[in-house]
């Protein structure tokens, strides 16, 4: 006996698991790809061996996927290096190269603090490779940067200031072009490493690069007035 | 308490290749966990290391002062001892032990752990037989292991106990990246690769010196109408002849291994043959008889296919010391899965599967030696010292719990180990 639609769905409700009802709402709230009664993951071991309550929201809930760089790298920046350096979505050779920039930059650095003969100067070396992606990554960011504007039949290049995810991108990018532009025989982690150790120390065609963005704004000055016009 | 020092000595006794002499020399203890015993053995230590943490293994020895590979026992398993850098400099040549190299400049000094493999052979390099024909040690097992290690070590002890040492590069050198290609002028129908018998004579020059000063040749050699090298010249004047004149290096080198082997037999040098990856030395080339460099030789004829090793005239130079009639030395080799095609790759690693039957018929009673990743003993020492150079500098590295983590994560295999602290 055939079933009306109404009855049909109703049966089809009941069948299947409760939670299949959440993925019918037919108006679109947010754009995480998760519904809303999903709850953040644990990523702590120790919250996580610890025994669940009876009523705990985690024994009924479902729980999102934990993020990347909370679990491994451990850095937001990083992640999102990755994701500018990466070509054609091959996210895994991105993550490969960055990883080896990481270990070459490890490796000189602990080459210089052996060689170093002081004590005094051992301490002062730096070796972590991620806190000095940062000193580069806080050296390389510009804080004007220009936008092509239209004015009377004349494009202008307006000076505005950079600042949020804009200056972190072009930060980024600085280094990245700056590593491309190198001699192209030369593996490009290793090229990676050395610009990112000679902006850390504010040298470099990175921090060039910066500085020519920065005396192009001076030299547009004039034109400054153009950001406030249609 | 005494202790039998080698590992397997009936094994090797059976075979009629060692004296049946046992080592006892020395008391043995248990050689890392000791923090009560460290009074006793202060030639030892050298380096204790110690934390503010409150942890099991707040002193763990991992260094040694014994330098001299000739004085190392099993109670030093799993301990490091340095290279002088100069004789380092000196034992590795241009193109080997690439990956040590780097950590040798990162950590700026050559230190290797002493392991079972290579206290074998270092042993029976100790007491074995000159008059029979020379025991082949061949090392096998998964990548990382450290097999070229073990190699270094042997060599080591050679070099201080002024040996003849004899090692072939990594055999894609000669048997894919060649440079230049020549027909040879001592034999027809065999092919000489110039620039690469020219690397090895280089590196046979480094590595033993003091040999080639000492000794004359026994054999008159004619080069040329005018040139020719007269009975009782030094053998070095030989060598600089081959650097000078490139286009004969391959006869050079033939010559020079067949004086080597000539006073082998009258018992006046050892010999240290050494080989990574013996496997690419049988079978076909990568090289295509069908390329232009092949253009005039006499295996163009046979149109298609790849060039038999056996018409590589360094390659069948470097084979006849393989054979029965080479006495008063010892051959230590590795077998690679590396260098089969990798269509064809397993990954079974053992020496049989590897030589195929052509290298098997070659080189046949050989002793199978296989290096196995570290124990855990082994691996936390190796974590110790990556602490004390620094390559490990976070504290949660330092941790009980986190090496727990790294053991887990690189399976205990040394270059695993390597790249997973890079991280830390």
């Amino acid at each position: 006996m055939a079933l009306c639609k109404g009855k049909l769905l109703f049966q089809y409700f009941l069948n299947n698991h409760i939670n299949h009802a959440r993925f019918l709402s037919f108006t679109q709230s947010n754009l995480s790809r998760y519904a809303k009664d999903f709850i953040d993951p644990i990523v702590e071991k120790e919250e996580l061996s610890k025994p669940l309550d009876e009523f705990d929201t985690r024994r009924h809930r479902p729980v999102k996927a934990a993020r990347t760089e909370e679990t491994i790298m451990g850095d937001q920046a990083v992640q999102k290096f990755i994701n500018i350096i990466m070509r054609d979505g091959k996210k895994d050779v991105a993550r490969s190269v960055i990883d080896q920039t990481f270990a070459n930059i490890k490796r000189k650095q602990i080459e210089r603090y052996h060689r170093a003969p002081t004590q005094e100067e051992k301490e002062k070396i730096e070796l972590d490779p991620v806190k000095i992606f940062h000193q580069a990554y806080e050296n390389c960011k510009p804080v004007l940067y220009t936008r092509t504007k239209v004015h009377g039949g004349f494009k202008y290049k307006v000076p505005c200031p950079c600042e949020g995810n804009t200056q972190s991108f072009k930060s980024m990018k600085f280094l990245i072009t700056a590593a491309e532009e190198k001699d192209k025989r030369i593996r490009m982690w290793k090229r990676l490493s050395l610009e990112i150790i000679d902006a850390s120390r504010n040298e470099g065609v990175a921090i060039r690069k910066k500085q020519n963005l920065h005396r192009e704004c001076q030299a547009n000055r004039a034109y400054s007035h153009f950001r406030w016009s249609k | 308490m005494t202790s039998k020092i080698l590992l397997n000595i009936p094994r090797l006794c059976l075979r009629g290749i060692l004296h049946p002499v046992i080592n006892t020399a020395g008391p043995v203890c248990s050689c890392r966990h000791l923090t009560s015993d460290v009074a006793s053995q202060q030639n030892v230590i050298q380096n204790i290391f110690t934390r503010k943490e409150k942890d099991e293994h707040s002193k763990i020895i991992f260094r040694t002062d014994v330098t001299n590979p000739g004085d190392h026992e099993i109670r030093h398993e799993g301990l490091l001892y340095t290279i002088d850098r100069g004789i380092f400099r000196r034992i590795s040549s241009d193109d080997c032990f690439n990956r040590f190299k780097i950590q040798v400049r990162t950590f700026q000094e050559a230190c290797i752990m002493i392991r079972k493999p290579a206290l074998e052979v270092i042993h029976a390099m100790k007491n074995f037989d000159p008059n029979l024909p020379m025991p082949k040690f061949i090392l096998y097992g998964h990548l990382g292991v450290g097999k070229n290690m073990t190699l270094l070590q042997t060599m080591h002890y050679a070099y201080m106990n002024k040996w003849c040492i004899i090692q072939t590069p990594w055999p894609q050198q000669w048997i894919e990246r060649y440079t230049e290609v020549s027909k040879s002028t001592h034999k027809p129908g065999r092919i000489d690769l110039p620039m690469e018998a020219r690397a090895f004579l280089c590196q046979l020059k480094s590595q033993n010196g003091i040999v080639l000063n000492d000794y004359k040749t026994q054999y008159r050699y004619d080069w040329t109408e005018r040139e020719a090298t007269e009975i009782g010249t030094p053998l070095i004047e030989l060598l600089k002849f081959g650097l000078q004149r490139v286009k004969f290096a391959d006869d050079v080198v033939g010559a020079l291994l067949k004086e080597i082997k000539l006073l082998a037999s009258q018992r006046k040098i050892k010999v240290l043959v050494v080989a990574d990856g013996i496997n690419g030395f049988f079978g076909p080339t990568r090289m295509k008889i069908s390329d232009k460099a092949f253009k005039d030789t006499e295996q163009a004829k046979a149109g298609t296919g790849f060039l038999p090793t056996s018409d590589l005239s360094l390659i069948d130079n470097f084979k006849r010391l393989l054979e029965p009639d080479m006495v008063n030395s010892i051959c230590v080799a590795t077998v690679d899965s590396n260098l089969i095609p990798k269509v064809n790759r397993t990954d079974t690693i053992t020496p049989q599967y590897l030589l195929g039957r052509e290298g098997f018929a070659a080189l046949d009673p050989f002793i199978p030696i296989h290096v196995t990743n570290y124990s855990d003993k082994e691996a936390t020492s190796m974590m110790e010292y990556y602490t004390d150079r620094r390559w490990i500098h976070k504290e949660s590295g330092k941790t009980h719990e986190g090496r727990k983590q790294l053991m887990f994560l690189s399976n205990n295999n040394p270059r695993e180990l390597f790249k997973v602290c890079t991280t830390m």
